[in-house]
């Protein structure tokens, strides 16, 4: 019994320590009904210079297309993505989704961009860029190409 | 098989293939469209730097310039002014158009690609594209057989229009089918992954060393060196951001610039498998092809028509199989079981006709009181314990090949054990145009030749259901079996008409041999007619006064006491008042017999028989005529109606010139007004004996020069005669490489034999 209750603190100390240092971050994106095929989209967290800090979601799934979201691509550089993307996005479709983003990127000059890239269309990189702060929360931003409106809430 | 997978594939296709055509011929406008309009830069024009510095003059803000496989120039902007892209000409770096592909286009993309189904959509048009492969190889292998051979693959198709357009269309399309079906099954493994993505390399964005401020784009060495017809797409780095700098993907490679220095920062060329991959894909979508992309259009254009062509020649065939899966529900009560039966026919056929032919003579046969048997030749029994007579049937398919009903019978008959006084008759059926056109029926005698069976007559070859040959078989069949058989032989009617015999010339008493040349003029009806009138075994039409018919037609005449008519070749046409006909009294022959009886006014009833293959050709620069004996009535025809004045060369055979040279007179009379350009004359009992070939031989030289300056052949005698007219001309023309079968498919070797 005791063991089990030593385990039961043990894992809410995790816990709660996981709680202090990242969120779970919902982002909302809706696509314009632009003329063409699915979108392939990348969402990915920079620092005020440009550099990557985190991916945080990769939607097309062929390796071949991915070059087209040239900026996250260039600001990969050599670290090679290898977490799961989803199917490209089609026109007029939303997506939610949840990321887990360190606290410390908070009103910390940060950015959130978004690389979008549609078949026989001009490619848009960092079509959207918002800063990652506690006021820009839950107000939606829209792209220049293909992206109708963008949020996160934290 | 072949054609079990072609029908049974195709089917259930159609529809998609016709649909994936159409979608792929509207996607094709595209790349076609592109080619022609763009403007072109020649290669040598112009370098990626002088192109880049162009745009940048006309453009705030660039950032990608990109040359379609189609040839075409675009740039992406993004500047205060507006945010875009536009098709630009390379020579002047102006803006042509806003570009974007229509909604027209990128809804049929998607269609072509996956029905607008998703993955599987997908996985349905690729099913597609493996089924047209499928039926493009099955669609060669019947192609081949149909036109009987490999080395006939250039023939011109036969058939009717619905065949002739599959076929044609086909042929013309294989090449550009095959190369779809193939390259779209490579595009849909890559899609899902069964093949490796051949992408291209991936280069990591490089560090600049030195952060110094761009120099002009028309500057930098290592644009200048690239031509504007190898780029695919030049990246310019952001203004203001000195960590960026170019990237260029060329046809051949790709890599990053120094915006400073202009020298290679990294790069990489192109895989061959990568470059390979990309020329497999532009094979398919025809994109920057050229004329390869007409092609592509054109055959998507005939898809549909060769898949439509295809479904008319399945659904002709079933509502014919249907017809006669009717009929023969109706009769095949009247049939026994194979061990029952007395006489058993076995028929071997493709369409229906050599089947329809085995009904009618097995309901004769049952009419008649026998207990027969009927059955395909693929259903051979190992004995047929009863069996008096065994007929059998078959028309041959290409090349000497089974017809399908027939295909396992040279295998299953060689089990085959008959009893001990069972009589075998082989009858082949064919159109003579095929050089081997009853080649499978000469294997089926062969076969029983040699498992010793005994024949009741020698394997009889008919000719496009040739109702002469038909009817002599039966006659034939008729008195072996000593029954008198009553076969309806053709569906078509059949008009009779009644004639007196006007004039009438007698040759040959002196060698033996009498003929007559007989003028008949139309009869009067109330006359007594001394032949039977035809009414009991053939479908009549109302009775005319005087029928339509020309020379080379035939005549049909029933002697009292038979069932079956004989044709004579016509010698007039109906526009000369008179019927001529001109015959040998033959020994023991009913009908020869019975026309040399009549004397003037006498009155018959008769009917014609069109044959229009056996006419002089309209385009022949000259006509080389053989015959022997009354073979000359319809040659002689011929030339008398010859007022254009064609080279017309007779080579004819005879007896005795003082006794059987028939119309003598008139081919004098045709020499002297040019109707007859020459006449040579054979008389086999003359102090000199010869045959109509020798004469050929003779000829050789002049001969082979006519007939390869275009002169048409036409032979009309007895099959003998014809025979060894056959084999002469084989020998004259083998020097030349060509031989009397090549003519006769060409059209330029007619006959008419009896």
């Amino acid at each position: 019994m005791k063991t089990i209750q030593g385990i039961l603190i043990i894992l809410a100390a995790i816990g709660l320590s996981n709680a202090a240092f990242a969120r779970t971050v919902g982002m909302q994106m809706s696509m314009k009904g632009y003329n063409g095929d699915g979108a392939y989209v990348a969402i990915y967290l920079t620092d005020a210079q440009g550099r990557l800090v985190q991916t945080l979601s990769v939607d097309g799934r062929k390796k071949k297309y991915q070059k087209h979201l040239r900026d996250w691509k260039r600001a990969s550089r050599s670290v090679r993505f290898d977490g799961k993307t989803g199917a490209s996005i089609h026109r007029n479709r939303s997506k939610n989704m949840l990321v887990t983003i360190d606290d410390k990127y908070i009103d910390a000059n940060y950015f959130i961009h978004i690389d979008t890239s549609v078949e026989d269309r001009r490619d848009a990189p960092s079509e959207v860029v918002v800063a990652l702060t506690s006021q820009g929360a839950n107000r939606a931003v829209s792209g220049r190409s293909y992206i109708k409106s963008f949020s996160y809430r934290l | 098989m072949s054609r079990l997978i072609h029908t049974w594939l195709a089917l259930p296709s159609a529809i998609f293939i016709i649909l994936i055509a159409v979608s792929g011929l509207v996607l094709s406008f595209d790349p076609i469209k592109d080619t022609v309009t763009a403007p072109v830069l020649n290669t040598g024009q112009s370098s990626v730097a002088i192109l880049a510095d162009k745009v940048q003059q006309n453009y705030q803000g660039v950032e990608q310039i990109k040359r379609t496989q189609n040839g075409l120039y675009l740039v992406s902007y993004a500047n205060d002014q507006g945010y875009g892209e536009d098709q630009i000409d390379p020579v002047t770096g102006m803006k042509i158009q806003a570009y974007e592909k229509t909604a027209l286009y990128n809804w049929m993309k998607s269609f072509h690609r996956s029905f607008m189904l998703g993955d599987t959509g997908r996985l349905l048009v690729a099913g597609v594209a493996l089924i047209l492969l499928a039926l493009s190889v099955s669609g060669l292998c019947l192609m081949i057989r149909r036109l009987g051979g490999m080395k006939h693959i250039f023939k011109w198709a036969k058939g009717t229009p619905s065949q002739k357009i599959h076929t044609e269309l086909s042929r013309l399309t294989l090449i550009v089918i095959l190369t779809s079906s193939i390259t779209a099954l490579y595009l849909s493994a890559t899609t899902f992954s069964l093949m490796p993505e051949s992408s291209a390399p991936e280069l990591d964005y490089p560090v600049r060393m030195q952060m110094l401020t761009a120099e002009p784009v028309i500057s930098l060495s290592a644009l200048q060196s690239v031509d504007a017809t190898q780029l695919v797409v030049l990246e310019f780095p952001y203004a203001g951001e000195l960590e960026s700098v170019y990237s260029l993907e060329t046809q051949s490679g790709l890599g990053y610039i120094d915006p400073t220095s202009g020298l290679w920062l990294d790069c990489q060329n192109h895989s061959n498998f990568y470059q390979i991959s990309q020329f497999i894909s532009a094979l398919h979508t025809g994109e920057g092809m050229g004329l390869w992309t007409v092609f592509l259009a054109l055959t998507s254009l005939t898809l549909p028509i060769i898949s439509i062509s295809g479904v008319v020649i399945w659904f002709r065939k079933k509502v014919n199989a249907a017809a006669f899966g009717k009929a023969d529900t109706r009769s095949m009560q009247n049939f026994v079981s194979s061990q029952e039966a007395s006489i058993v026919i076995l028929a071997g056929s493709e369409g229906l006709s050599t089947w329809r032919f085995a009904q009618e003579f097995a309901q004769a046969l049952i009419a008649a009181g026998n207990q027969v048997h009927l059955n395909n030749m693929n259903q051979v029994e190992a004995t047929y314990a009863n069996a008096t007579h065994v007929f059998l049937m078959t028309s041959t398919y290409g090349e000497g090949q089974a017809p399908s009903s027939a295909s396992l019978f040279l295998e299953k008959a060689k089990a085959l054990s008959l009893p001990k006084e069972c009589l075998v008759n082989v009858l082949g059926f064919g159109d003579s145009q095929f050089t081997h056109y009853v080649g499978f029926a000469a294997q089926v005698e062969a076969l029983v030749k040699n498992k010793g069976f005994k024949q009741m007559l020698p394997m009889t070859a008919i000719d496009r259901f040739c109702q002469e040959s038909l009817a002599s078989w039966i006659d034939k069949v008729s008195r072996c079996l000593n029954q008198s058989l009553c076969l309806k032989l053709d569906k078509k009617t059949i008009s009779p008409f009644q004639m007196q015999l006007a004039e009438q010339t007698c040759y040959g008493e002196a060698v033996g041999a009498p003929v007559r040349i007989l003028r008949f003029k139309a009869g009067n009806t109330h006359s007594a007619l001394l032949n039977p009138a035809l009414d009991t075994d053939l479908d009549l039409d109302a009775l005319i006064v005087w029928p339509e018919f020309e020379v080379g037609d035939l005549v049909g005449i029933m002697p009292p006491g038979s069932d079956f008519a004989r044709y004579y070749s016509l010698a007039s046409c109906d526009q000369e008042g008179m019927l001529e006909i001109c015959v040998r009294k033959q020994v023991e022959g009913e009908c020869s017999g019975f026309l040399h009886g009549l004397k003037e006014g006498d009155a018959i009833q008769a009917f014609i028989q069109k044959k229009a293959s056996f006419r002089p050709a309209q385009d022949a620069n000259a006509v080389i005529m053989i015959g022997a004996g009354t073979g000359m009535a319809p040659l002689q025809g011929f030339i008398k109606q010859n007022k254009k004045q064609v080279p017309y060369y007779l080579y004819w055979g005879g007896r005795l010139q003082n006794s059987d040279f028939i119309y003598e007179d008139k081919l004098s009379e045709a020499l002297a007004t040019s109707r007859l350009k020459q006449l040579r004359l054979a008389f086999s009992r003359s102090a000199k004996p010869q045959y109509v070939q020798n004469l050929l031989t003779d000829d050789a030289k002049d001969l082979s020069e006519r007939i390869l300056g275009g002169a048409q052949i036409m032979v009309c005698g007895s099959q003998v005669m014809a025979e060894g007219v056959r084999v002469s001309l084989d020998k004259i023309l083998k020097q030349d490489d060509i031989s009397v079968s090549d003519l006769e498919q060409a059209g330029r070797y007619v006959q008419d034999v009896y």
